[in-house]
């Protein structure tokens, strides 16, 4: 690759601020924990009592606030990263609070094992609601999660024998640890000790493990998602159950503190609450429920203070839901950041073209050759075996009227590039859409590498090394370059969710693992340190082009579908693209590329494939190609 | 057989009216902006508070105040439009800030109406020629109310159909509703028709919650349930067909008549969710609707 | 009708010039698509943008009719500076924008369509009555299945919709963004056959294809590549054979 051609780029890269938001992040959940201690400092040392001489109570509204804490925690992973937005997690408190009074007081139960009971029923129940999400879009979530506080509230005021009705269960009593019955004080330290390991908990798994990057993949650019073999309905369902449990596991816990429950004691308004302080504090941010629930705590309890205004705290809410949906939707935190760019953004820039060169020297030693990492990695995949790396037999899919493959049979040779080309609607990328499992074919089968490949499953195809990229780059803007190439390793990740709250040894390692295999393919596709720090959002669209090949690369492919790679690209990056191809060819990577340019398909292929209404039209080299009168008509339209 | 006509299927069909209505009264939100409002409930009910002040309190002529009702309505709908729906489509066409914002109004409509009227239930006395008591006709008994606000959720969804066949503002709307710039390119000022849509949904939710006060008498709790009943409606009948939302509406008033019958009228909700998620499973976009299917 | 009388409701405009884009830059977020387009079309003048995909033609085309605003630039139409205005009053102005991809109203009638298609233009009925008699005229199976809804016709007669419902405001200038594309050749010289009759009618076409099929119909042509224009001459100039190397490419991949 010409370095004079990387040091172009590299040049037009630093004009790019970068946002850097991994130190951030850092500041940010650093921020937050300090907050919880001052919080309970506050609490502890009785400034918060100045506003009311009753302790007890103070004690109680305190428990209370940690709870909600931890309802806002896992509210904001749902609502948050994934973004189908609850308004029913009052209900699920609720749940979790009848499951532990009922088991507790019918059933003779102690207070732990109910707590936990309480959770897992509040999960079980979450599960029906993630159905929604399957198939419908956010917002019909979101109706759907109001129904269920309205079911849930009639259930229990059905259900009298379990619930007692409208007089609720009483009698409830505070766990023990060993002899020692706890007190509201004990409870405080208890729950916000809870609060800290559930957030870093939390925080471990959404910034340190690949589950996190795929929460807000499935959000934000699915089809992104489907392409790095991640399974939409099954993250957004798990980080629905993270959330439910915890929602759950508090409503379990507040149980005990007042000794009595009943069907006032969960007001839908608290639901609202739980948005409103997640949104206050910054909707997926790491930090984001923890200063909501701080800085808007008080708001309800000194509204309980003031007679005069008690008919106004839904007024209250209300307008501060509007203020901030209209005014502050990236929250304090957000607005804080904000502020902090406003005051020290020079400084951060400067910052950022210092460590840019250091990245573009450093790189230049490392130009990609035939030994480079990233290509070792590749060959450590598994061997292909067979002639042809894509075989289909007779494919067929048709979009209502809209004939767009018909009967079409293709053959790519391994280790070959292979062009598909052909005018408009000729159903070149209706084609790479079978192959990679995004659409389901009418008739026909495809064999990869001489295996059958089940047909409309994305995350099948990608298991058998077949890999993506879109005619428009699908990034995640809000992530780093880096982060973004690391969601391409997901495939090959072993950590699940639940040991990904931890950082355990083999956690970390998959984490050094993947960060390692994301940074070769960035330098193998001519990028460095800048567009690995730098939001993909803020980067020039041929880094994003060239971004997305790295993080198809990352999933180690053994073939790789290219949909107009060089689209809107500048002369100059044409030919880094083609000197990167051509490095992947040679490492033993099967290239097929959907493409317009006949210019760049002629120096580039092996061999090409004309399609003309979903149909074959002409196949053999450029040459052949070129002067077939099929191809020239269908061209040129004569 | 009788008796199951007069005590289930009458009164099925006239409270289901009102469901459509409520259905519809979202699907014209719905429909410019792809926005469900979640506030819409606490218009409907509104529109019964309302009718007690002027109908019952007032004593105003019916004319009177059903213009005065439909009229505060719709500047319910419009403020809502302005303040909470539109700035935040602005700073994200696909984006779900409206979610949040119409919740927001939900809560502000809750509390004003505390303040305005309290909690306590109140009674709105029959409109003429809509008696809630049962009158004998050909060996059934029904309540003529039935009849009219079966005949009212009709005679709206072929007003509705006409406005949106016949008239240039409405075809201007369902253009709207199929591809918001392809309508633009046509010449079709989006910002109005949304503001128009708003206006049209709020003064017909706040109708209808006059419509319904008689039977289910002027209270803020009313909201949620409304809220419930008209997405559902909605929802089964496809966002957008108000066909859909008035048989999907009279379905409903079906499920809960009979359950209420022969069952605990406790679990109405209960069942309905469960309805509501198994059409919706097997059939996202509805009973009449388009394919809401989400694209790749 | 006449194509004199049609051309008579056209009267004004500067130099004869129906648009004037001139030095257009424009993109999305962090991607600058446009780095300054000047195209221009004449009175009555079929003008063709050729281009391969992401060139930045279709986008061109929205940063004429209002749907991306442009960084910098300026656009005229018959001279008066249209480049401020949201999207629906510039349809008002005499822009008519016929995006890909055949964005009819489909769960509409053939007839309501084109109603829809005589929002931006004048309001009487006699105006409307008249673009209807003329566009039944030059696409007389659009009247014959007006009461059709229109996703029910097949895709040549969707195009042949999304073209009449741009030509009903009778605009001053008519933006066709691929009109061939997805459609068989018979079909497509159909379409672009009616397009010439369009500007014998006294109505701007700025065609954009990636193919050069509509070449027979331009009086000139403009070809784009990453975003600037790197060609332009009468249609006379760009004989197939020199299109055939310069489009398909002998030359260098990569180099405009």
């Amino acid at each position: 690759m010409a370095a004079s051609n990387i040091a172009r780029m590299r040049q037009w890269g630093r004009t790019f601020r970068p946002t850097a938001p991994g130190l951030l992040s850092n500041a940010h959940w650093l921020a937050g924990a300090a907050f919880l201690v001052l919080g309970i400092l506050w609490l502890r040392t009785g400034i918060g009592g100045s506003w009311s001489s009753d302790s007890r109570q103070n004690l109680y509204l305190a428990n209370l606030m940690l709870l909600y804490m931890l309802v806002a925690l896992g509210l904001n992973v749902i609502s948050g990263y994934v973004g189908a937005a609850s308004i029913g997690h009052i209900a699920l408190f609720a749940i979790g609070a009848y499951t532990e009074a009922i088991l507790t007081t019918d059933y003779g139960w102690h207070v732990w094992p109910a707590v936990l009971a309480g959770a897992v029923v509040a999960m079980v129940a979450s599960l029906p609601l993630g159905l929604i999400l399957l198939r419908l879009s956010g917002w019909y979530f979101s109706v759907v999660t109001l129904l269920l506080v309205v079911v849930v509230s009639d259930l229990i005021l059905q259900q009298k024998e379990l619930t007692g009705g409208g007089a609720g269960v009483f009698g409830l009593t505070m766990p023990y640890i060993g002899n020692h019955q706890l007190d509201s004080r004990d409870y405080l330290y208890f729950i916000g000790g809870l609060n800290v390991v559930v957030f870093l908990m939390l925080r471990y798994l959404i910034d340190c493990t690949r589950w996190g990057k795929a929460f807000i993949a499935v959000r934000q650019a699915e089809p992104a998602a489907r392409a790095v073999g991640i399974h939409p309905f099954v993250v957004q369902e798990s980080a629905l159950m993270i959330s439910a449990f915890l929602a759950g596991l508090a409503g379990a816990l507040f149980a005990p503190l007042p000794g009595i429950i009943n069907p006032d004691s969960f007001p839908i308004l608290d639901s609202i609450f739980f948005l409103l302080a997640i949104l206050a504090g910054g909707m997926g941010t790491v930090p984001g429920p923890v200063v909501g629930t701080l800085a808007l705590y008080i708001v309800p309890q000194w509204l309980n203070r003031q007679q005069a205004l008690k008919d106004y705290s839904f007024l209250v809410y209300g307008l501060l839901l509007l203020l901030l949906v209209i005014f502050l939707p990236e929250g304090i935190s957000g607005g804080v950041r904000r502020l902090w760019y406003q005051l020290f953004g020079r400084w951060m820039k400067q910052d950022g073209g210092g460590a840019g060169s250091i990245a573009a020297t450093g790189a230049a030693s490392a130009a990609p050759g035939t030994d480079h990492q990233a290509l070792q990695y590749l060959r450590q995949g598994p061997a292909a075996s067979g002639d042809f790396a894509l075989e289909t037999v007779g494919l067929s899919k048709q979009f209502g009227d809209l004939v767009a493959l018909d009967d079409l049979s293709v053959q790519v040779r391994r280790g070959t590039i292979h062009a598909i080309i052909g005018p408009n609607g000729s159903g070149k990328t209706t084609l790479l859409n079978v192959v990679s499992g995004f659409y389901r074919p009418d008739r026909g089968s495809m064999k990869c590498f001489g295996r059958t490949l089940p047909p409309g499953r994305a995350s099948r195809s990608i298991r058998r090394g077949v890999a993506r990229t879109f005619q428009v780059p699908q990034m995640l803007p809000a992530l780093t370059g880096l982060e973004n190439v690391m969601l391409g390793c997901h495939s090959g990740g072993k950590v699940t969710m639940v040991d990904g709250l931890l950082p355990l040894p083999h956690v970390r390692r998959e984490r050094r693992r993947f960060e390692a295999r994301a940074r070769a393919c960035i330098e193998l596709v001519g990028l460095g340190e800048k567009e690995m720090r730098a939001a993909c959002g803020q980067l020039p669209f041929a880094h994003q082009r060239l971004l997305e090949i790295a993080r198809a690369v990352a999933g180690e492919p053994r073939m790789l579908l290219l949909d107009e790679p060089a689209s809107g690209l500048h002369p100059d990056e044409v030919r880094q693209f083609i000197t990167l191809i051509r490095l992947l060819r040679d490492s033993g990577m099967t290239i097929v590329l959907v493409e317009h340019n006949f210019a760049l398909v002629g120096e580039l292929s092996d061999s090409i494939t004309v399609l003309d209404a979903g149909m074959l039209l002409a196949e053999g080299d450029i040459h052949a190609v070129r002067h077939d009168p099929k191809v020239i008509e269908a061209y040129l339209g004569a | 057989m009788i008796e199951l006509a007069n005590d289930v299927l009458i009164p099925a069909l006239g409270i289901g009216a009102l469901y459509g209505l409520i259905g519809i009264s979202f699907n014209l939100i719905f429909a410019p902006g792809g926005t469900f409002n979640f506030a819409q409930g606490q218009i409907v009910m509104l529109g019964g508070l309302l009718a007690f002040s002027f109908y019952q309190d007032q004593a105003w002529p019916l004319v009177l105040a059903v213009l005065a009702v439909a009229a505060i309505g719709a500047i319910i709908g419009l403020a809502e439009e302005r303040i909470a729906v539109w700035p935040a489509l602005r700073r994200d066409p696909h984006g779900q800030g409206w979610v949040l914002s119409t919740l927001a109004v939900f809560t502000i409509i809750q509390s004003l109406a505390i303040v305005q009227w309290g909690s306590t239930p109140q009674v709105v006395k029959d409109f003429p020629g809509m008696s809630i008591a049962r009158r004998d006709v050909l060996g059934f008994e029904i309540a003529p109310y039935f009849v009219g606000t079966l005949a009212i959720a009709i005679g709206a969804t072929i007003a509705l159909h006409f406005f949106f066949q016949r008239t240039m503002l409405g075809r201007a709307v369902a253009a709207t509703s199929q591809d918001r710039d392809a309508a633009r390119l046509r010449g079709v000022d989006v910002r109005r028709i949304m503001s128009v849509s708003f206006m049209m949904g709020g003064a017909l939710g706040a109708f209808t919650g006059m419509l319904a006060a008689p039977l289910t008498l002027a209270t803020i709790s009313v909201g949620l349930t409304f809220t419930f009943r008209g997405f559902m409606a909605a929802a089964i009948g496809g966002m957008g067909a108000n066909l859909g939302a008035l048989v999907a509406g009279l379905l409903l008033g079906l499920i809960e008549q009979s359950t209420q019958r022969y069952w605990q009228g406790g679990y109405t909700n209960f069942v309905m969710l469960a309805v509501l998620l198994s059409i919706l499973l097997l059939r996202p976009q509805g009973l009449f609707g388009q394919s809401v299917a989400r694209r790749i | 009708m006449a194509p004199e009388a049609l051309a008579a409701t056209h009267a004004g405009g500067a130099a004869g010039m129906a648009l004037q884009a001139d030095s257009i830059v424009a993109g999305y977020a962090g991607n600058q698509v446009l780095h300054g387009v000047t195209v221009d079309a004449r009175r009555g003048e079929v003008v063709l943008i050729l281009g391969p995909n992401g060139a930045g033609k279709s986008t061109l085309l929205s940063v004429i009719s209002g749907l991306v605003r442009q960084r910098s630039g300026k656009i005229f139409v018959d001279g008066k500076d249209v480049g401020g205005a949201p999207v629906h009053q510039r349809a008002k102005m005499g822009v008519a924008h016929v995006p890909e991809g055949r964005r009819i109203f489909p769960r509409q009638s053939v007839k309501d369509n084109l109603l829809l298609g005589t929002l931006a233009g004048k309001a009487d009925k006699e105006a409307r009555e008249e673009s209807f008699r003329w566009v039944y005229e030059l696409f007389p199976i659009l009247e014959r299945k007006q009461r059709h809804l229109a996703a029910t016709l097949s895709g040549g007669e969707q195009q042949m919709l999304a073209i009449a419902q741009g030509v009903m405001s009778r605009p001053r200038i008519l933006l066709l963004d691929e009109p061939s594309a997805g459609l068989a050749p018979i079909l497509a010289k159909q379409v672009l056959d009616r397009v010439r009759l369009l500007s014998e009618g006294g109505i701007s076409v700025l065609i954009v294809e990636q193919t050069a099929g509509a070449i027979a119909v331009a009086d000139r042509v403009f070809v784009m590549r990453n975003g600037e224009v790197v060609a332009s001459g009468s249609s006379d100039e760009f004989r197939e054979q020199d299109l055939a190397s310069q489009y398909l490419g002998t030359d260098q991949p990569g180099q405009g």
